[in-house]
C-alpha cells in the first residue's frame, strides 16, 4: 500500500470539501436508499464530521499506534449508530466512487487498489472493535426520564434512569438522543458523581437555533426514554487522591460538569479546596442557585461566587474569569473551565494574558461540528489552542 | 497476524544454524565437522527460503480472510463500476442542499425570535425597576420625618407588581390567540419577572464592583 498515495490524493480531495461530503452521501444513499434513515433529517453537521473524521485516519496512515487507538473507538462508537458489518463495504464503495469522482484523470487502478485496502484495514479494525466490546457494554443505554424541572426559560434539569450501569467518571460526557429528534446526538454532562441509583442529572439549555436542546428543554417529559452512547472524555476529569486544589470556571450550564468532580471530591477524604465561580447573563438565569448554595454551606472547603455578565438591573457587569481574579490569585491550582465556546474562550485567553500557565487549564469541548471520538483523541495542547482559537 | 502453531521455544534461525559450533569431547569418532557444517549450511538455506515462503503465504491468507469476511457481509470495496446514476446522484445532492436550507433558515429565524423576545423582556424589566426606584425617589422625596425603609421598598415593590400585571394582561390576550410556543415565552418572563417581585428569594450576584467587561460571554 502506498501510504504517501493515499496522502497526496486524499490532499486534492480535501479542498472540494462539503462539496465531495455531499457527493459521497448522496452515491451512499444511491446505492442503499435504506441507509439514509440512519442520518438526520439535515446533513449539514454530519458532513464536517465525515471529512474530519477520515482526514484524521489518512493523516495518521503511517502511525499505526495513533490510527489503530482511533478506529477502534470509532468502531466501538459507531454501535450507537446501528451500524452493522455489512454497511461496511456500501460505505467502502461509495467513498472510492468519490475519491474517483474528485480526482477524475488522477484516479488510477493503482490507487483504488491501494485505498480499497486500507479502506478493508480499517472497516476490519472497526469491525471488530464492535464485536469485541459488544459482550461488555450495549450499544446504548435506554435512560427513562424520571423528573424534569423548568428552572428558567431556557434552562431544564433533566434526570434519568439508565437501564444497566452507565460507568462514567465525573467530568465526562455522554452522547445523547431523543425519539423528539431522530439520529440527532448532542453531548450533555452528568451534573453529578456516579450514585447507587444510577440515575444521572442533566443541565440542558435550549440553545436557540439548536436541535435536540430546544426538544429536551420544552418538549421532553416525564416517562420519555432517551439513548445514551458511552461516556467521554478525560480533560474535565480528577484524579481521586490528594492533589492540588481546584479552580472551576462555569458559564450558565457548564456548572454540570463542576458539580460532579465536587460530588466525586466530597465522596474521598482528600483535604482539597475548591473555588466554583459561576456566570450567568442576569441574577434570573441562575438556574441552580438554591443547590450550589446548599453544596457550599454543607461542604466546608468549597466556595461558591456568582458573576452576572449583563447585570442589566445592578449595573455591575462582570464575566466569570473577572470575578475569579478579583477574588485572588489562582497560580497554584488546577483551573477548569466549562460553558459556551465564546465563555471558554475569552476565559482562556485573559487566563493567558494574566500569565497562567496554559498545563494548569483544563478545558474540553464537544461541539457538534467534530466528531467527538476524534476530538477526544487530540493532545491537551492542541483542544487548548482550538478553543483559544479567535 | 503471526503464526499461530509457534511454539514456545524460539525457533532457531537460520543465521543460528549456520553458525551453530558444536562441542568436540575427547578423541571418540565423530562426524566430519566439514560435513556437518555444509549440512548445517544447506538446513539453514532451505529454512530461509521457507521462512519467506511462509509469510507470503500467511500475507495472502490474511488477505483471502479480509476477502472472504467483506463477501460474507456484502461486497469488497472496488472501483468496478457499480451502475450508478451520476443524474441520481446530482439529483440528491440538490434535494439534500435544498433540505439543509430549509432547515437551516429556521433555526435562523427561531434564534432570531428568542433574541428579540429576551431582548424585549429584559427591556420590560429594566424599565419596570426604572420606575421602581422612580417610585421610592418620590416616596423619599415626599415622607419626611415618616420615612420608613419598610415603606420605600413598599413602594419599589408596588410598582414592580402594576407593571408586572400590566404585562401579563397584554400578554394574555395575545397567548390565547397563539400556540404552546407562546405559553412557553410567558412562563419564560413570568419566571424572570418571580425574583424581581420576590428579591429576597435570590442571590446578588454584583457583590464586587467592577467595570463592564465582555458582556453576554456566559452562557
Amino acid at each position: 500500500m502506498d501510504t504517501a498515495a493515499l496522502k497526496a490524493s486524499w490532499a486534492q480531495v480535501v479542498p472540494l470539501g462539503d462539496q465531495a461530503a455531499a457527493y459521497f452521501y448522496a452515491t451512499l444513499f444511491s446505492i442503499d436508499p435504506g441507509l439514509r434513515n440512519m442520518f438526520p433529517a439535515s446533513m449539514g453537521g454530519q458532513r464536517d464530521r465525515l471529512l474530519s473524521a477520515l482526514g484524521h485516519i489518512v493523516s495518521n496512515v503511517d502511525d499505526s499506534e495513533t490510527l489503530v487507538a482511533f478506529v477502534q473507538q470509532l468502531g466501538r462508537d459507531h454501535r450507537r449508530f446501528e451500524v452493522q458489518p455489512q454497511h461496511y463495504p456500501v460505505v467502502g464503495q461509495a467513498l472510492l466512487h468519490t475519491l474517483a469522482h474528485g480526482l477524475g484523470p488522477a484516479w488510477n487502478d493503482q490507487l483504488a487498489a491501494d485505498w480499497a485496502e486500507a479502506y478493508g484495514i480499517v472497516s476490519k479494525a472497526m469491525i471488530d472493535a464492535a464485536a469485541a466490546v459488544d459482550p461488555f457494554e450495549p450499544a446504548w443505554w435506554n435512560a427513562e426520564i424520571v423528573a424534569h424541572e423548568r428552572r428558567t426559560g431556557d434552562i431544564a434539569v433533566i434526570t434519568v434512569r439508565p437501564q444497566g450501569e452507565v460507568r462514567y467518571r465525573a467530568g465526562q460526557s455522554l452522547a445523547v438522543e431523543s425519539h423528539l429528534r431522530p439520529k440527532v446526538w448532542r453531548y450533555l454532562t452528568p451534573a453529578n458523581a456516579p450514585r447507587r441509583d444510577g440515575t444521572i442529572d442533566f443541565h440542558v439549555r435550549a440553545v436557540a437555533a439548536g436541535q435536540l436542546s430546544p426538544a429536551l428543554v420544552y418538549q421532553s417529559r416525564v416517562g420519555d426514554v432517551l439513548r445514551l452512547g458511552s461516556p467521554i472524555g478525560n480533560r474535565l476529569t480528577v484524579a481521586s487522591g490528594p492533589g492540588p486544589d481546584l479552580l472551576l470556571l462555569a458559564g450558565g450550564t457548564g456548572v454540570a460538569p463542576m458539580k460532579a468532580i465536587i460530588e466525586q471530591l466530597a465522596a474521598g477524604l482528600e483535604d482539597r479546596k475548591v473555588t466554583l465561580v459561576v456566570g450567568v447573563p442576569n441574577q434570573w438565569d441562575l438556574h441552580d442557585q438554591a443547590e450550589l448554595d446548599q453544596l457550599a454551606n454543607d461542604l466546608r472547603w468549597v466556595q461558591v461566587i456568582t458573576a452576572l455578565s449583563d447585570d442589566i438591573i445592578g449595573g455591575q457587569p462582570m464575566t466569570v474569569v473577572e470575578a475569579a481574579l478579583r477574588h485572588g490569585s489562582w497560580h497554584d491550582r488546577k483551573i477548569y473551565v466549562c460553558g459556551s465556546p465564546a465563555m471558554v474562550a475569552g476565559t482562556c485567553q485573559t487566563l493567558r494574558d494574566e500569565g497562567y500557565a496554559s498545563t494548569n487549564i483544563h478545558v474540553e469541548q464537544f461541539d457538534d461540528k467534530t466528531y467527538a471520538p476524534l476530538r477526544a483523541s487530540l493532545t491537551p495542547e492542541r483542544v487548548f489552542e482550538e478553543v483559544t482559537r479567535p | 497476524m503471526s503464526a499461530e502453531s509457534t511454539p514456545r521455544r524460539r525457533p532457531l534461525s537460520p543465521h543460528e544454524i549456520r553458525n551453530v559450533r558444536l562441542r568436540q569431547i575427547g578423541f571418540r569418532k565423530g562426524y566430519d565437522p566439514a560435513e556437518v557444517n555444509a549440512l548445517l549450511q544447506r538446513v539453514a538455506e532451505e529454512i530461509a527460503a521457507r521462512d519467506a515462503q511462509i509469510s507470503t503465504l500467511l500475507n495472502d491468507v490474511e488477505r483471502l480472510q479480509r476477502e472472504v469476511y467483506a463477501r460474507r457481509h456484502g461486497a469488497l470495496p472496488d472501483n468496478a463500476p457499480v451502475g450508478l446514476d451520476e443524474a441520481l446522484i446530482s439529483e440528491r445532492i440538490q434535494a439534500q442542499q435544498y433540505v439543509d436550507e430549509i432547515v437551516a433558515a429556521a433555526q435562523t429565524n427561531a434564534a432570531h425570535l428568542v433574541a428579540q423576545s429576551r431582548q424585549q423582556a429584559n427591556e420590560i424589566i429594566r424599565a419596570a425597576h426604572a420606575a421602581a426606584e422612580q417610585a421610592a425617589r418620590n416616596y423619599r422625596a415626599t415622607s419626611g420625618p415618616s420615612y420608613s425603609p419598610d415603606r420605600e421598598e413598599l413602594a419599589r415593590l408596588a410598582t414592580l407588581a402594576q407593571w408586572a400585571i400590566r404585562q401579563f394582561s397584554g400578554l394574555r390576550t395575545q397567548v390565547d390567540a397563539t400556540d404552546d410556543a407562546a405559553r412557553q415565552e410567558l412562563a419564560s418572563i413570568l419566571d424572570r419577572l418571580a425574583p424581581i417581585l420576590y428579591p429576597g428569594n435570590t442571590t446578588n450576584g454584583a457583590a464586587y464592583p467592577g467595570d463592564p467587561g465582555h458582556r453576554n460571554e456566559n452562557r
